[in-house]
């Protein structure tokens, strides 16, 4: 125990230093070249008392650099906003514990789902959710499938059929476990229907007119689109309006949201669609996490600001003025960091 | 347990691909990709989940005579015509090489020339029933024209979306449907046409001008604004699934 006090000491000493010496030092460690950074390291190990400012010595900068060998430097932002995320995460969700209310946004795509669902009920038409094309290992499948738990949820209270198409054999399982939980859940077992939860085929347009075959023969009254999905977007919701269905999308894929944003009814851009399931679920930990992630961005856009305003400015000057080369040397510095 | 095991292992693999990403340590790679190798196997197999689940609900609807059963009785005898054309072709394969194995063996260890012209004959047979690729010529001559028929149906369907999209209804949809025009004309040669001619001698195409200002600028700022969004939204959602606090995978 205490040798690995001890090893923690030195680590978070050699850390602190390494710190110092990246603040003090001209050139900071993370912009430093490949060559430079071992030049530096080798240098300590040579000449560890050389000083090269107050109090830094040769040692302390090669120690620096050392243990940044084994970190990517280049992605140190990512890291550094990472952490401060799970701060404002364990805040926020200390809060919400303590009754504190965590406010979010109204979300008309997900207002609209109960609205399709309820559709579908009076029409007497299933509903068909699509949780995206990609595999269980894209983040964008587990949070379309985050909202079918919902869907699945909402449509057993009102007993109704939900259709579920999938791409990849694991997410079809998973749905599968997902309609049932969910409709036990809402005190109906049996609006789960084995038969409605179809693996259509690996291939992207096999699918899709596998998908479209359902639309156009089982009609259903509504079709939710969830996920990751490419260009088979648009030859899904243009069947959906053909078919006469309600229609509410979600995806982060930028490319295909005009498509949805102009044949669906609703759509969820980008990030509302990953904070779909926090607005539904209402969960404390879920809800702290949806905000810190609001608070990570008010980090963020204050440097946006400044390196837009900074360079504006630069553009703005005499070209090759002295201000204007420094600002540009600023915001070609704040890049790197960033 | 049921629960505790599943969220671990997520964890588990979650926190090593998140080291993997920052951190450059060999032994960190090795195990993240061990990882990633196991994942890609598992969900290999998982197909054969997917062909259960086709054959079940489609054999059972054809079995019933139950709406629209010719189409499903189509997909089945698709799946398992493919299935036996691709084991059959993984068989001639075989075959093939085996036969240019023991003729290089043949060849090697100095065989009467009698026996070694049979093992070229049979060899030279082997390819030749291996290069009738059935699978092949199924793929190539009946799925790739289908899938393609499937795509080119976006043709179509950007032109009605569009139709609709561009109905000038109020003053946000006037200024989509300005930009649209403006967009398209300058992307297409016609565009091109219209010619200023300055006064230092340049040619000034201002459609083409305001179209690669529109895509530049206002678009890129938008795109860039919801992918920003999106990936700090792909994060909170990464964590929340990785240390359990969603378990879209454990919910039944």
């Amino acid at each position: 125990m205490n040798r690995a006090l001890t090893f923690l000491q030195s680590r978070a000493a050699r850390l602190a230093l390494a710190g110092a010496a990246i603040f003090a030092g001209a050139t900071p460690a993370f912009a430093a070249d490949e060559t430079t950074r071992v030049l530096a390291s080798r240098l300590g190990e040579v000449l560890p008392d050389l000083q090269l400012s107050d109090g830094i010595t040769s040692a302390t900068v090669g120690s620096a650099y050392r243990l940044l060998e084994d970190f990517n430097v280049v992605k140190l932002p990512v890291f550094v906003l990472l952490i401060f995320f799970v701060i404002f995460f364990f805040v926020l969700n200390r809060r919400v514990r303590k009754g504190g209310e965590v406010e979010l946004r109204r979300l008309p795509g997900i207002n609209a789902i109960e609205e399709a669902i309820g559709r579908a009920t009076e029409m007497g038409r299933p509903v068909l959710f699509i949780p995206g094309i990609n595999d269980i290992d894209d983040i964008q499948t587990l949070a379309g499938i985050n909202i079918l738990a919902h869907v699945a949820y909402i449509a057993a209270e009102y007993d109704t059929p939900v259709i579920v198409a999938t791409r990849r054999s694991v997410v079809l399982t998973i749905c599968e476990e997902v309609v049932k939980a969910a409709s036990l859940a809402a005190g109906r077992p049996e609006n789960y229907i084995p038969n409605n939860m179809r693996y259509l085929s690996d291939e992207q347009f096999a699918f899709t007119a596998g998908v479209n075959g359902i639309m156009l023969r089982e009609r259903p009254a509504s079709c939710i689109y969830q996920g990751c999905f490419y260009s088979e977007s648009l030859i899904l919701a243009e069947t959906g309006f053909v078919s006469g269905a309600i229609q509410v999308a979600g995806t982060a894929n930028v490319s295909q949201l005009p498509f949805f944003v102009a044949a669906c009814d609703y759509t969820l851009i980008g990030e509302e669609f990953y904070a779909a399931s926090a607005y539904l679920s209402k969960e404390p930990p879920v809800l702290a996490s949806v905000k810190a992630a609001d608070w990570l961005k008010l980090v963020i856009m204050p440097v946006m600001l400044i390196g837009v305003v900074a360079i504006t400015i630069s553009a703005s000057l005499p070209a090759g003025s002295e201000w204007s080369l420094h600002l540009e040397e600023f915001v070609r510095l704040l890049k790197e960091i960033l | 347990m049921k629960t505790r095991v599943p969220i671990f292992i997520t964890a588990f693999v979650g926190i090593f691909m998140i080291l993997k990403f920052f951190v450059v340590t060999p032994w960190v790679s090795a195990v993240a990709d061990e990882l990633v190798q196991w994942g890609v196997i598992t969900l290999a197999f998982a197909i054969i989940l997917g062909v259960l689940n086709l054959a079940k609900i489609n054999l059972k609807a054809v079995v019933e005579r139950k709406t629209d059963w010719p189409y499903k009785a189509i997909l089945l005898f698709g799946m398992v015509f493919m299935m036996s054309v691709g084991g059959f072709q993984w068989h001639l394969d075989m075959r093939a090489e085996e036969a240019l194995s023991a003729l290089t063996a043949l060849e090697a260890s100095g065989a009467a020339p009698a026996a070694v012209a049979a093992a070229v004959a049979a060899s030279g047979e082997a390819q030749a029933r291996a290069a009738t690729n059935i699978f092949n010529f199924a793929f190539t001559r009946i799925y790739t024209p289908l899938s393609a028929t499937m795509y080119s149906l976006l043709a179509f369907y950007v032109a009605s979306a569009a139709f609709r999209a561009f109905r000038a209804k109020n003053l946000h949809a006037t200024l989509l449907l300005v930009a649209a025009v403006l967009v398209m004309i300058g992307r297409v040669p016609v565009g091109g046409l219209l010619q200023v001619d300055l006064s230092d001698g340049t040619i000034w195409r201002p459609l083409v001008w305001i179209q690669d200002w529109l895509m530049t600028w206002p678009n890129a700022a938008g795109q860039r604004a919801i992918q920003m969004g999106a990936a700090i939204g792909m994060i909170a959602t990464g964590l929340r699934v990785i240390f359990g606090i969603e378990r879209p995978y454990l919910k039944g």
